[in-house]
C-alpha cells in the first residue's frame, strides 16, 4: 500500500487516479476508525487510574465529566453550534465558545509570559554565533512590530548614489527572512525530509516495527 | 506533574506544536536536565533556550544510531548521508548553471530534482 | 558578582510575568493607533483577491484551534469581509475538529455583517475525518459527493454555490489559514494536481518557514502572525481586533527587547569585573 501511494504519485493515469481516489475513502474509513480507538485508549486509561487511585487520579474524573459532557452536548445537539431557527446557540455551541474556546485560547497566551523569562534567562552573548543570533533576533523583533519602524523612522534616511541609507526596517527584517533564515530552514529541512524517507522507507518494509508496539526481533 | 514529581532528567523527543515551550519552560523552572529533538523546526529556538541540549534536525535522527550503534541504523545514517551528498551536488551544479546563465541545463535539473 | 547585579540576573520570573501582563494589558486599554507598514507578502494576497471577478469560487481553509484563535481568527475575518465586498463565493472548511465551531462563527458574522445567503453566496463545509484524503476526494469525485452534508446537516448537492463549482479544479484562489503543518497537503494532493493558486495564512511561529514556500511557489503571499492580520485589516480599510492586538505586541516586543539587553549588559559588566 505504502509503495503503491509512493509510485501513483509519478504516474499521472485515470486507472492510478481512480484507485488513489478509491483509497482515499478507505483511508477516511479508517481515520474514523482510529478516532474511536483513540477515545477507547483515552478511557481504558482513566479508568485504571482512578480505580486504583493512582496519583492526581480527580484530575481523570474531570476528564471523564468534559468528555461524556460533550459528547452528551454534541449527540443532543447534533454537532451544532447555532440553532439556525432563533439564531442562537445551542448548549453543545455554549459549552464550545464559553469553555473550550477561552480555555485552549489561555493555555497557548501562556506562552507569551514563558518566552520572556526564557529570553531573559538565556539569550546571552557567550559565543561569536550566539552574539550573532542575539542581534538578528533582536533586529526581527524590533522589526515586526509597528512601534519598532516608527522608531527606526524617525531616525531619517537620506540618499547616497540612489541607496536609502540607512535602509528601512522592513527591507532589513525582510531579508533576514527571506535570505539566512530561508538558507538555515532549507538546510534544516533537507536533512529532515531524508530522515523522514528513511522513516517511512523502512516502516513500508517492514524493517521498523516499533509502531506496533513490538520489541527487538 | 512536573511540578509535583520534580524529575530530575526530561527528554522531548518528537513532533511538537506550542506545547513545547510550556513544557520546557516548566522543566526548566524546576531545574531538571533537559534534553530536546524535534523535528518540528519551529520549535527549535524554544528548546534551544530551554534546555541544555537540543539535537537539531537530522542528529534526532543520527543520536539513535550513535548511541546504539545499530547495523540497520547505522545503514540508514549511511544511506541519508549519501542522499544528502547527491542532493548537495545537485544544489552546487545547478546554482553554477544559474549564475552560467545556461537555461536548457537548468530545465533538466528542474525536471530531475 | 556584586549583590545588586546578582539579584536583576536572578530576577523572580514572576516578575517577568508582571511587567509583560502589564505591557499586554495598558496598550489594550489605552491604544497608540500606530500605522501598520505593508509587507509585500500580504500586498500579493490582497492583490489576488482584488483581482478576481464578481462570482469566482475561494477556498478558505481555516485548519486551525482555539489556541491559535488570537492570530488566525482576525486573519479569517479580512479575508472573508474582503471576498464578501468582491462578491466572490466563498467555501470553508477545516481539517481541526476543534476549530469547526470557530468557522462556523466567522462564517455566519461576516456574512451577516455583509448581508451575504448561506447556500448561494457561501457554504461551510465543517470537519470530515480524513486528512489528504478529503482533498483528494474533493478534487477527484467533487465537493458535494466528499462533503454531502455541510456542518448544519443540509444536503450540498442541491445548493446554489456548487453548481459552478463542481470540484477543486473550478476554484481560483485557495488561502490556507494553518496552526500546523496542513499547508503540505493542500500543496502535495490539492495545488499540484488540479493547479488553483494558493495563499496562505499562519501563526508568528511557523511564519519564518513559510518564506521557503513563497520562493519555491508554492503560495504566491501570506499573512504571518497578528502582525498580517493587522496588515490585511489597514489594507482593506476595516481595522479589528489584530489592528488594536498590534499595540500591546509592540510595547511586549519593546519590554522584552529591554530585559534582553539588560540582561546581556549584566553579563558583560560582571565577565569584565571578574
Amino acid at each position: 500500500m505504502g509503495i503503491f501511494f509512493a509510485v501513483q504519485y509519478y504516474i499521472p493515469h485515470p486507472v492510478t487516479d481512480k484507485m488513489l481516489t478509491d483509497l482515499a475513502v478507505w483511508f477516511r474509513i479508517i481515520s474514523a476508525f482510529a478516532l474511536g480507538l483513540g477515545i477507547v485508549s483515552l478511557f481504558h486509561v482513566h479508568f485504571v487510574k482512578i480505580k486504583r487511585r493512582g496519583p492526581a487520579w480527580g484530575f481523570s474524573i474531570i476528564i471523564f465529566v468534559s468528555l461524556f459532557g460533550m459528547l452528551a452536548a454534541g449527540i443532543f445537539c447534533n454537532g451544532i453550534e447555532v440553532s439556525t431557527e432563533a439564531g442562537k446557540l445551542t448548549i453543545y455551541g455554549w459549552l464550545y465558545q464559553n469553555i473550550q474556546v477561552p480555555l485552549q485560547s489561555t493555555m497557548f497566551s501562556i506562552l507569551a509570559f514563558y518566552i520572556a523569562s526564557a529570553a531573559f534567562k538565556a539569550f546571552r552573548a557567550k559565543t561569536k554565533e550566539a552574539t550573532l543570533l542575539l542581534m538578528a533576533g533582536l533586529v526581527v523583533m524590533f522589526g515586526r512590530v509597528p512601534l519598532g519602524e516608527l522608531i527606526w523612522e524617525s531616525i531619517g534616511q537620506f540618499k547616497i548614489f540612489g541607496i536609502n541609507l540607512p535602509p528601512s526596517l522592513g527591507d532589513i527584517t525582510g531579508w533576514i527572512m527571506k535570505v539566512p533564515n530561508m538558507a538555515a530552514q532549507g538546510g534544516i529541512s533537507l536533512g529532515i525530509c531524508l530522515g523522514s524517507i528513511a522513516m517511512a522507507l523502512k516502516i513500508i518494509f517492514g524493517i521498523e516495527r516499533s509502531y506496533l508496539g513490538g520489541g527487538k526481533q | 506533574m512536573m511540578m509535583r514529581e520534580k524529575p530530575a532528567a526530561n527528554f522531548f523527543m518528537g513532533s511538537y506544536m506550542a506545547e513545547a515551550l510550556l513544557l520546557s519552560e516548566c522543566g526548566a523552572s524546576t531545574g531538571a536536565i533537559q534534553i530536546a529533538g524535534s523535528d518540528s523546526i519551529s520549535q527549535l529556538p524554544f528548546f534551544i533556550t530551554t534546555c541544555d541540549y537540543t539535537l537539531i534536525g537530522e542528529e534526532f535522527y543520527a543520536a539513535s544510531a550513535y548511541l546504539s550503534r545499530e547495523p540497520i541504523l547505522v545503514g540508514t545514517l549511511k544511506a541519508q548521508d549519501l542522499a544528502k551528498g547527491f542532493l548537495l551536488a545537485l544544489i552546487v551544479i545547478g546554482a553554477i548553471l544559474s549564475l552560467l546563465h545556461l537555461p536548457a541545463w537548468l530545465d533538466v535539473i528542474k525536471d530531475f530534482s | 558578582m556584586s549583590l545588586s547585579w546578582q539579584k536583576i540576573i536572578n530576577l523572580d520570573r514572576r516578575i517577568i510575568y508582571v511587567l509583560i501582563s502589564l505591557a499586554v494589558i495598558i496598550p489594550l486599554m489605552k491604544p497608540l493607533f500606530i500605522k501598520v507598514n505593508i509587507t509585500p507578502e500580504v500586498q500579493a494576497v490582497y492583490d489576488t483577491i482584488e483581482s478576481l471577478p464578481p462570482g469566482s469560487a475561494v477556498f478558505l481553509a481555516l485548519d486551525f484551534d482555539p489556541a491559535a484563535k488570537p492570530e488566525l481568527y482576525p486573519m479569517a475575518e479580512a479575508l472573508l469581509r474582503h471576498a464578501f465586498r468582491k462578491d466572490l463565493k466563498v467555501i470553508g472548511m477545516t481539517f481541526w475538529v476543534t476549530g469547526a465551531g470557530l468557522g462556523e462563527k466567522v462564517f455566519s458574522d461576516i456574512a451577516k455583517e455583509c448581508g451575504k445567503e448561506y447556500g448561494k453566496d457561501y457554504l461551510y463545509l465543517g470537519w470530515k475525518v480524513g486528512d489528504y484524503a478529503l482533498v483528494i476526494g474533493m478534487g477527484e469525485e467533487g465537493i458535494s459527493k466528499t462533503f454531502p452534508k455541510d456542518h448544519y446537516g443540509n444536503s450540498t448537492g442541491d445548493m446554489a454555490i456548487l453548481q459552478n463549482v463542481a470540484t477543486l479544479k473550478d476554484i481560483s484562489y485557495l488561502i490556507e489559514l494553518a496552526a500546523g503543518d496542513t499547508i503540505g497537503t493542500w500543496y502535495y494532493f490539492g495545488r499540484l494536481k488540479y493547479n488553483f493558486k494558493m495563499g496562505g495564512g499562519c501563526t508568528g511561529v511557523i511564519a519564518a518557514g513559510w518564506y521557503n514556500l513563497l520562493k519555491i511557489d508554492w503560495i504566491n503571499g501570506f499573512l504571518g502572525g497578528l502582525r498580517g492580520a493587522a496588515e490585511y485589516e489597514t489594507l482593506i480599510n476595516k481595522k479589528g481586533t489584530a489592528t488594536g492586538g498590534m499595540d500591546a505586541q509592540s510595547v511586549t516586543h519593546m519590554l522584552i527587547i529591554t530585559l534582553i539587553v539588560l540582561s546581556n549588559i549584566i553579563f558583560f559588566v560582571t565577565r569584565r569585573n571578574k
